[in-house]
């Protein structure tokens, strides 16, 4: 009885050894994998208290390269400034299916092709729920990104955006773009 | 009779201890990347995206254009500029390139081409699409043949996979050589 006893004290011990180590590795994954959607309707949604809208999307295709096309999503972050520090951050992706995910362009010509697609001209900047410049007025936080796609995959993307302090739970919406040609 | 077995099992046991402490393998030969093979001139496939060495170039000095300024550069070794295709990207990604010589030593892509139109760099390769790409490194001349082309993700590639893809037949060195988009 007393062997049995100083068995099960082991198994306890290795099990809470087992646990500790486990819990940072299950709070990173939660932290970086986006397993809990919410779907929405193309215009957006609400995540945690910040409600995202999808204000353009635009697709250019160059005639050098017609089987690609740069997409050009322009988003519209508002909420209470405590939700929107919550978040922490952005992350914004794009997905067809379930193999294929495009991260936004971060080159040294990202903000030259932004401005390009953009009808206004401008460049929004990175998706961030609390820039320095943000509104006065309390306003909506536009950010720009701009992804490379192949132009049969225009069909069918979703976006996700989701956030450090929202992961696992994340936005799921479907994208269709306007197709336009760079001369 | 009793304390000396006793001590006889401590022994033992710390001297076994001791042995599996000093055989056991450190963290970093324990986790490293898959390594994927791949035939000469074939595709080796990878968690993240696939590739297919296409062929090099050998020279003694590389000349680029760095933002409207021409730049050349010579070495007492080699440049070497191994020319690669990427395909089945399944996330968007950068690459980083390692040549592995004939001796098993490892060189790391040049930093002396850096700015160079083109560059692994500043290059990603996105889902969908099939692009080719380059690399620069600068070694021995002996460690190119038998020697392969190590790509990776960027980073840490514990249990990602690491494609090798072995030279094919390269020319002999030139005096120089181009690197244009």
């Amino acid at each position: 009885m007393r062997r049995i006893g100083w068995l099960a004290l082991t198994a306890l011990f290795f099990a809470l050894t087992a646990g500790i180590g486990a819990k940072t590795a299950i709070l990173d994954l939660r932290g970086e994998r986006e397993w809990d959607l919410t779907d929405t309707g193309p215009a957006g949604g609400a995540l945690e208290g910040v409600a995202l809208r999808v204000e353009l999307t635009r697709a250019a295709t160059a005639p050098q390269r017609p089987d690609r096309a740069l997409l050009l999503v322009r988003l519209a972050l508002d909420g209470p400034p405590a939700a929107r520090a919550a978040w922490v951050d952005c992350r914004v992706t794009l997905r067809h299916g379930q193999d294929r995910l495009w991260r936004p362009l971060e080159t040294a010509n990202t903000d030259a092709a932004i401005r390009t697609i953009a009808p206004d001209g401008q460049n929004m900047g990175r998706c961030n729920p609390q820039p320095f410049d943000a509104p006065a007025d309390a306003g909506p936080i536009l950010s720009d990104q701009v992804f490379l796609v192949p132009v049969e995959a225009l069909d069918g993307l979703r976006l996700h955006v989701s956030a450090q302090g929202t992961r696992p739970r994340a936005l799921a919406l479907p994208i269709a773009a306007q197709l336009v040609a760079i001369p | 009779m009793i304390r000396a077995a006793d001590m006889a099992t401590v022994l033992a046991g710390a001297a076994l201890l001791g042995a599996m402490m000093a055989s056991a393998p450190d963290y970093n030969s324990v986790f490293q990347p898959f390594p994927a093979h791949a035939a000469p001139g074939e595709a080796a496939d990878g968690r993240l995206f696939d590739a297919r060495f296409l062929g090099g170039r050998l020279a003694r000095q590389v000349a680029f254009e760095r933002y409207g300024t021409p730049i050349i550069r010579d070495s007492a070794a080699l440049f070497l500029i191994a020319d690669f295709e990427v395909s089945h990207v399944t996330a968007s990604t950068r690459i980083a390139a390692t040549w592995r010589g004939a001796s098993g030593r490892d060189y790391a892509a040049t930093g002396r081409v850096e700015g160079a139109p083109g560059g692994l760099e500043a290059r990603w390769f996105q889902p969908g699409l099939t692009d080719r790409a380059f690399a620069v490194f600068e070694l021995p001349a002996d460690e190119v043949p038998g020697g392969r082309l190590v790509l990776t993700a960027p980073g840490v590639t514990i249990l990602d996979s690491a494609l090798h893809l072995p030279a094919p037949p390269l020319p002999g060195p030139q005096p120089l050589a181009r690197i244009a988009p």
